[in-house]
């Protein structure tokens, strides 16, 4: 069962929104970025290889 | 069993598993996210002492198992690569540093987020936390050790014989809240014994363990695809593979 009635109070969760959802929120942001160089990466490595190939 | 693990670790073989496995992680990535934190965050009731802020254990746990876990998986692959040569060995502990360095600092910042509400500090230096900035440490140090040496094979058997001095940490983070009195509480899922925490609450965080070990297997899987194509750029098999995508 669900443990908040409203959105006000879940993003408030009991007073301690600032801590919970900025630690949340980093995590998010750190794992995305990881995704992102990653992807980076890829798309360097690709280019390069077609380039020589080409 | 030599050429067996021989065969196995041969680039061209584990870029095409590695292939293999990359969706099934990222689905099962999705899946366990989806349940680990519609669970975490609204279904898993409020704890009876720290009230809604102890939902951050739900991200903090699995950083602090993943940062031992991916050294762990590091300090085998060294192993491997110091015994048999493997190349593939010595391109999964290249990868792991970052990522593991990565949840490590997951942990420590988390941690000192949930502290500060729950403690009433940011930072103490307990035996736990310390142990774990230590390693923080020694996931960097490694990383730099790689970048300061040019030969490749030499900066490989260095790092190598650095991770596995840096094993001798892994018990001690883990058994650091049972040989010292520290703030930190003690060992709760991983212990002999019934784990001391109620299901409502373990089954989320259970979730986002499967979730947060996921996005490593991805991660690592991914990055090892791109790591073989950099350092076989030379093979036949790479130059073949780009000239059908051609």
């Amino acid at each position: 069962m669900t443990q908040f009635h409203d959105w006000q109070s879940f993003w408030q969760m009991g007073g301690y929104g600032f801590y919970v959802w900025s630690a949340y929120a980093l995590v998010f942001f750190f794992l995305s970025s990881t995704v992102l160089r990653t992807l980076n990466k890829a798309k360097k490595i690709k280019n390069k290889q077609v380039r020589k190939v080409l | 069993m030599w050429s067996f693990i021989h065969r196995l670790g041969s680039p061209k073989i584990c870029y095409r598993w590695a292939g293999y496995l990359l969706p099934i992680f990222f689905i099962s990535m999705l899946v366990f996210f989806s349940f680990g934190l519609f669970e975490g965050l609204d279904l898993a009731p409020p704890d009876y002492q720290q009230g809604q802020v102890y939902r951050i254990l739900f991200i903090h746990v699995p950083s602090a198992v993943l940062s031992l876990s991916i050294y762990a998986v590091m300090a085998l692959s060294a192993a491997f690569f110091l015994i048999w040569k493997l190349k593939v060995a010595d391109m999964v502990a290249e990868i792991c540093a970052p990522l593991g360095a990565l949840f490590t600092a997951l942990a420590l910042i988390t941690g000192a987020i949930w502290g500060k509400p729950t403690w009433g500090t940011w930072w103490i230096w307990d035996a736990r936390l310390t142990a774990e900035l230590i390693l923080l440490f020694i996931y960097l140090g490694i990383m730099v050790l790689r970048n300061a040496i040019p030969n490749q094979q030499y900066a490989a058997q260095a790092s190598a014989v650095f991770i596995l001095i840096g094993v001798v940490n892994l018990p001690i983070i883990h058994y650091s809240v049972d040989w010292w009195n520290t703030l930190h509480q003690g060992a709760t899922i991983l212990k002999w014994g019934k784990p001391s925490i109620s299901w409502s609450m373990l089954q989320p965080l259970l979730w986002m363990l499967g979730a947060f070990f996921t996005f490593f297997a991805w991660q690592l899987c991914w990055q090892l695809r791109l790591t073989i194509l950099f350092r076989e750029q030379q093979a036949t098999w790479v130059q073949a593979l780009f000239e059908e995508k051609k």
